[in-house]
């Protein structure tokens, strides 16, 4: 794993990060650095069960719904600041984790995610059924008041630095996990369970940490979606295509790297079709078959993701030049 | 009498529900894979029965026999491309191999043919049979018949074929297997464009029955999945079983609790039965892990 040294890159990369949202006043492109920051946050959180635990979960989007609806509900209907909204919602879905890593730690690979995904279908499916509620299928609009109690502004530069906030929380969370016993233990379980268990380490207990941890942070995300865009609707925030879309930015960029999830957002993002609506079904799935297709690419041929390829490729190149420098 | 209804009902959406899945469960059965991209492998068989019949009006049925050499094709080409790649890779490379193919296909529909519901339009697709009180919807009916066939035909196939014998030796042993000259890829190559073939047929035989569109590979992939489970992943008989199953539990719970909840009731079934019984309810105990089982 990391040693001391990544410290300077790492705190380099968060002064361009916080750097970025000055760079332009244009929306449309703010609009990208504001998703490239809360899909990598998104991702980022994803990666500690996928990437170190080695937990592939497709349920995702359920962590995200729970946080997106909970904290808007609450705002609608009591006036709760989204931001203590948003705790509630974590702490939901923390405790929904809970319930679904109970049920699912046991199974392994493919298992596992056919759980999840079926436990994230049964929320999407109550979400759509309980109308009175939640809106039903035609979702969610939460009124625009803004104001920063009710974590709603008129800037979009304001909505990068909040998601940066979020972002780099969760990136310090991962920076912490990777540097202590727990990365260790969760790595252990991913390479070889059996091994892991047979030398002590709690296996069941230390993956519900992981989704736990996952999950709060992925419904954080949630919250800060809903008061982005403002309106949420079960369709797409307890989909299936939200929950591969997480796994397709980490694998892309790099399971169990702690930049790799930024850096699969920040290649995605740009492109995504969700945010192209104008360009009709057609061009965004279009899109999508691309993604499919790097999917497919990057898990046959670039395994490691392309951070990691990247590091290695640079590796090789400096060796390579020491040694032409040595004759 | 209602009662009837229900269970008769129930009965035809199983045997539906268990054409979707012995494809999924024969490939799973012999190569350890979860092919997440089956839902959308049904969608391209639908879609298929549909611009048969949209363009040239070849009946459903009929266009059964015409796709099947097409759908062998496509399953040669997934497995030799993608899948024979994953083989023996970990988990990661074997789930989102599977799921870039699943994206890739449902997506290239949306980009080909939009996202719009349609329907085949011919006379016995409401087609109904009265027997006693009881309505029978014809092409349901088919369907459950070819399912029982398809089960049947596989059976005697993997028990009577040297080429079946060879594939359930690979199921319980793949080293040995090889030590008996054995070609393990052809083996994972034929059962992959076998099971394919089954899926490519289910999807035809659903078309008249269901609107199509791209993404309808998600929820019938789903239930699939819930299916062979629930029968023990790699069983043939536990798909059929499991299939007639949930064709149960969808239409008593969708009539006694609510249309719109039937679906979260197979899925809790479903997880029930992951944590309770993951080996299902014909599969071998361990056969969720890594261990090898039996086909039949």
């Amino acid at each position: 794993m990391m040693a001391m040294r990544d410290w300077g890159p790492r705190a380099a990369l968060v002064v361009v990060l916080a750097l970025v949202p000055l760079t332009t006043s244009n929306n449309y492109y703010m609009d990208i650095i504001v998703q490239v920051f809360m899909w990598g946050g998104a991702a980022t959180a994803w990666n500690i069960v996928g990437g170190y635990a080695g937990q592939f979960s497709l349920g995702h989007a359920a962590f995200f719904g729970i946080g997106a609806y909970t904290s808007s509900l609450l705002f609608i209907a009591f006036g709760l600041s989204p931001w203590i909204g948003m705790l509630a919602g974590g702490a939901l879905s923390a405790l929904f984790a809970l319930i679904i890593g109970y049920l699912s730690v046991r199974l392994r690979g493919p298992f596992f995610t056919l759980a999840t995904i079926a436990l994230a279908e049964v929320l999407q499916i109550l979400a759509i059924y309980w109308r009175g509620l939640t809106g039903g299928g035609s979702g969610l609009l939460v009124p625009f008041t803004p104001g920063v109690a009710a974590f709603m502004f008129e800037s979009k530069r304001t909505y990068a630095y909040v998601g940066l906030g979020f972002l780099l929380a969760t990136l310090a969370v991962v920076h912490l996990i990777e540097r202590s016993r727990v990365g260790y233990y969760l790595v252990a379980i991913r390479e070889e369970e059996d091994a892991a268990r047979a030398l002590g380490v709690r296996v069941l207990r230390l993956k519900l940490l992981a989704i736990v941890i996952s999950a709060f942070f992925t419904s954080l995300i949630g919250t800060f979606y809903a008061q982005y865009t403002l309106w949420v609707e079960p369709p797409y925030a307890f989909s299936l295509e939200l929950s591969i879309q997480f796994a397709l930015m980490v694998i892309i960029g790099g399971l169990g790297t702690w930049v790799g999830p930024l850096l699969g957002a920040a290649l995605i993002t740009p492109l995504n079709p969700f945010q192209r609506a104008w360009l009709g079904a057609a061009a965004s799935g279009l899109y999508l078959v691309f993604y499919g297709l790097v999917l497919v690419l990057v898990v046959l041929f670039m395994r490691q993701g392309i951070a990691v390829e990247t590091r290695l490729a640079f590796r090789r190149w400096v060796t390579l030049r020491r040694r032409l420098a040595s004759g | 009498m209602i009662y009837v209804q229900l269970v008769v009902s129930g009965l035809l959406l199983g045997g539906v529900y268990a054409l979707i899945s012995i494809g999924l469960t024969l490939i799973f059965g012999v190569l350890r894979v979860v092919n997440f991209a089956h839902g959308e492998f049904l969608m391209v068989g639908m879609f298929a029965a549909y611009w048969l019949f949209q363009l040239w009006q070849i009946p459903v049925y009929l266009s059964a026999l015409v796709m099947l050499p097409a759908f062998a094709l496509f399953g040669y080409l997934v497995y030799r491309l993608v899948i024979r790649r994953t083989m023996g890779q970990g988990d990661a490379v074997q789930i989102f191999a599977t799921v870039g193919i699943g994206v890739i296909l449902q997506n290239a529909a949306l980009v080909l043919w939009t996202g719009d519901f349609r329907t085949i339009r011919s006379a016995y697709a409401d087609a109904i049979w009265r027997v006693g009180g009881v309505q029978v919807s014809v092409p349901l009916l088919v369907a459950f018949i070819v399912a029982v066939a398809v089960t049947g035909l596989l059976f005697l196939f993997l028990n009577r074929t040297m080429e079946g014998k060879a594939i359930r030796a690979v199921v319980q042993d793949p080293i040995a297997a090889m030590a008996m000259a054995i070609n393990l890829d052809r083996i994972y190559l034929w059962t992959f464009t076998i099971g394919t073939c089954c899926v490519g047929l289910a999807g035809i035989l659903l078309a008249p029955n269901y609107p199509i569109f791209p993404a309808i590979g998600i929820s019938f992939g789903l239930v699939s999945f819930v299916v062979v489970v629930l029968g023990g992943l790699g069983s043939m008989v536990g798909a059929l079983l499991g299939g007639l199953i949930i064709g149960l539990v969808e239409v008593f719970s969708g009539f006694f609790i609510a249309t719109d909840l039937k679906q979260a009731f197979y899925f809790l079934v479903f997880v029930l039965v992951l944590v309770l019984r993951p080996q299902g309810l014909f599969g071998q105990r361990g056969a969720e892990m890594v261990g090898f089982g039996r086909l039949v």
